[in-house]
């Protein structure tokens, strides 16, 4: 059993709960937070091996969560999983400079989001 | 000059000779006058002078020698023989008692009798007496010897009458005589004088006869008086041209009273439009514009006036195209499209077009240039707002669908669900739809609102069985389950005009609110109270509150606090919305209190029938 550990940032409490269910399935270590912020807040002593998080959310937003993350000594190489919207797609510009960083669509399938994380983990445990 | 008129102008010509013989008929006569009288004073002033100095020489004399002593004449008879003046009427003497010692005296003259003056002052003196042969005028003196006096001498003169001696009448012939010689003279020089004046009579007459068509009897008048007649007919077509441009001027004052109403209802109108205009004339002055010229260019309008169209304003893209249009003064040269300039000196978008000004008469000559502009800062905000509106709706009907879709997905993954993941999931599918339904319903109710197509369905509604129907239904909100629920209501609270079905939603909303923005064991009072005036109705929590930042942001569409112990809640920032447009539409008012970490209170007051009917008239 792996235990990488994933944080999990969106406002939505269902979205973090069904996400943190089949990821947990999937044996990893899920930390769930509503915003930005508190993932700014977590990140540091909890650091986790990849990071998913929407855009739009109070107080820190995911750009914002991500600069500030990409900017960290020692952090600045996480790998990110943006949830987006079709409308925020035209925004994308903002990370081609930040790296490391997929996007899924909404509406998330858990299915695909945990099949682009197995994936990632075993390359880069490959690696 | 017809028969007619030369007969007036001779019979005027013999007047003028008659006038002229008897004027200087008269002047003669005159002359004669004053001569008499002139003759008359100088007589009196001669008399006066001979009778004082006389009297007083006699005075002088001696009894003697006044008398005549011996074979000496005495001085009295000298006066009579030398003939002194031609009015001595005597020379006498008299002693202090007043009797004659001697006199000498002009055949038919009385010499009355002397009152001797007790006076020495009065002894010397003149007096002035009636007789028979008229006034007698005296002068006397008193004749002294040795300091005593002797006598009394006394010289009489009989007043003057007119009467001219003999030079005077030779003088007066011959002036008499240059008059008559120079009467034919004045009257040739008179009659050549008047002459023209004839001929204007005649003119004017003429004049007359041909501006007006009545016919002046002037036949049998002299010279002057047809003059005058003329004159009069003159003066009277000179009144009647006056009056005529008298009306001509108040037919002007009225049209150019009318121009200026005209004109100003014209550029009040003009004023109103909401573009700004501006006129220039062919060589590109600007001769009019609207008074909003200046909000949209920041120059005054009567800065502008007088301007050339390059330099009304500082903007180089406003001044080109200006110039462009007007550059050739050819029709060819206007640009078809309107052009769009930022000005930065007022911070507007200005939509700026010009079109050619053509002579009604003349179609092809161009008088000048109407330039348009437009305000088209807000223009496209509108499509902004709109765009924003619908990115929010569809963000807000994605978020439910995207945990639908991820739950139901997690289901079909996990055939070997457990019990728990599918009542939660089955959960989440019946709240999140429940969700997007209410949001749909909420945003279709919003939208009509919004658009005016809402149909009120007014009905006299009793409020206490609208809230209790309410409180039952929402105290059986399986959510509300944990909560403390209560109703309030004031006896009697009759009924108001409402739409049932607008108002219920609207309550409804704020006590979903209530219940969903609570805390575990919390309390909900819905409380519907009156005054004289109004329907109160208070829905009061004691949850989570509103920060003070956020309660005046609360009624806006799809505003949605990022306070976090909100954002843990479901919603889409449209209920309070639709809950104020609603009250709103029936004349309500509503206001927040409310106290964060303390609960809000929600308070809707709705007019009372009597006052809504008061309000109506």
């Amino acid at each position: 059993m792996n235990a990488y550990k994933i944080l999990i940032a969106d406002d939505e409490p269902y979205v973090s709960r069904v996400l943190k269910l089949v990821l947990q399935k999937e044996g990893y270590q899920v930390t769930c937070v509503n915003n930005g912020k508190e993932a700014l807040d977590l990140v540091d002593s909890l650091q986790p091996d990849i990071l998913v998080t929407d855009v739009r959310m109070p107080h820190v937003g995911g750009r914002e969560l991500v600069e500030t993350i990409r900017a960290m000594d020692g952090k600045n190489n996480i790998p990110v999983v943006v949830m987006t919207s079709t409308l925020e797609s035209e925004n994308r510009e903002w990370v081609h400079d930040l790296g490391n960083i997929s996007f899924i669509g909404k509406p998330v399938s858990p299915r695909d989001l945990v099949r682009a994380i197995n994936r990632h983990f075993i390359h880069s445990k490959a690696s | 000059m017809n028969d007619d008129q030369q007969k007036h102008v001779n019979i005027g010509n013999e007047k003028i000779g008659i006038g002229m013989i008897a004027s200087s008929l008269v002047v003669i006569v005159i002359t004669v006058a004053v001569f008499l009288y002139q003759q008359k004073h100088e007589d009196i002033g001669q008399i006066q002078r001979q009778g004082t100095g006389l009297v007083r020489l006699l005075g002088s004399m001696s009894l003697g020698q006044l008398q005549g002593e011996g074979s000496s004449v005495g001085m009295l008879r000298v006066l009579k023989e030398t003939q002194v003046n031609q009015y001595f009427a005597y020379a006498a003497l008299v002693d202090i008692d007043g009797m004659a010692l001697a006199e000498t005296v002009t055949p038919g003259v009385t010499v009355s009798p002397m009152v001797i003056p007790r006076l020495p002052s009065q002894w010397t003196g003149e007096r002035e007496y009636p007789t028979d042969k008229g006034s007698i005028k005296e002068y006397f003196a008193p004749v002294m010897q040795q300091g005593e006096l002797q006598a009394f001498v006394r010289l009489g003169y009989l007043e003057p009458g007119y009467s001219l001696n003999t030079s005077q009448v030779r003088l007066l012939a011959i002036m008499s005589m240059a008059i008559f010689m120079l009467t034919p003279i004045f009257y040739f020089l008179i009659k050549k004088e008047i002459k023209p004046l004839s001929r204007i009579s005649s003119q004017l007459q003429a004049l007359i006869k041909k501006t007006e068509s009545t016919n002046t009897d002037v036949a049998d008048k002299g010279n002057t008086q047809d003059f005058m007649q003329q004159f009069s007919a003159v003066v009277e077509a000179a009144y009647k041209h006056i009056d005529a441009l008298e009306a001509k001027q108040t037919n002007s004052v009225v049209s150019s009273k009318l121009l200026v109403y005209q004109k100003a209802r014209l550029e009040s109108a003009l004023n109103a439009l909401p573009f700004a205009i501006l006129v220039a004339d062919e060589s590109g002055q600007v001769t009019y514009t609207s008074n909003r010229i200046h909000k949209l260019l920041g120059t005054e309008r009567g800065e502008v006036l007088g301007c050339n169209l390059a330099d009304i304003c500082q903007n180089r893209e406003v001044s080109e195209y200006l110039v462009s249009c007007h550059a050739n003064s050819a029709v060819k040269a206007y640009p078809h499209d309107e052009a769009d300039i930022y000005l930065a000196e007022t911070d507007k978008r200005v939509a700026i077009s010009a079109y050619p000004l053509f002579s009604q008469k003349d179609q092809t000559q161009l008088l000048g240039t109407v330039v348009v502009l437009r305000d088209i800062t807000h223009e496209g905000d509108e499509q902004k707002n709109n765009g924003e509106f619908i990115a929010h709706v569809a963000h807000e009907l994605k978020s439910p669908l995207n945990i639908l879709f991820m739950y139901s997905e997690t289901l079909i993954d996990n055939a070997d669900a457990s019990r728990e993941l599918t009542i939660e999931a089955a959960n989440v599918i019946h709240d999140e739809t429940g969700r997007i339904s209410q949001m749909i319903d909420n945003l279709l109710n919003l939208t009509m609102i919004e658009m005016g197509t809402v149909a009120m369905r007014r009905q006299r509604v009793k409020i206490a069985e609208l809230l209790e129907d309410i409180y039952e239904t929402m105290s059986r909100n399986k959510q509300a389950k944990s909560l403390d629920f209560d109703l309030k209501l004031d006896h009697d609270l009759g009924t108001i005009q409402l739409d049932k079905d607008l108002v219920r939603v609207c309550i409804n909303n704020l006590i979903s609110n209530a219940i969903k923005y609570n805390k575990p064991g919390g309390r909900i009072e819905l409380i519907a109270e009156q005054d004289d005036m109004e329907v109160i109705i208070r829905v009061r929590d004691n949850g989570i509150g509103i920060s003070a930042e956020d309660q005046h942001r609360i009624f806006s569409k799809f505003f949605r606090s990022d306070d976090d112990a909100v954002r843990e809640r479901s919603g889409h920032g449209l209920g309070l919305s639709l809950v104020n447009e609603i009250v709103k539409l029936h004349n309500g008012k509503i206001q927040l209190n409310s106290n964060p970490g303390q609960g809000s209170e929600f308070v809707i007051s709705f007019k009372k029938e009597n006052n809504m009917l008061k309000d109506a008239i």
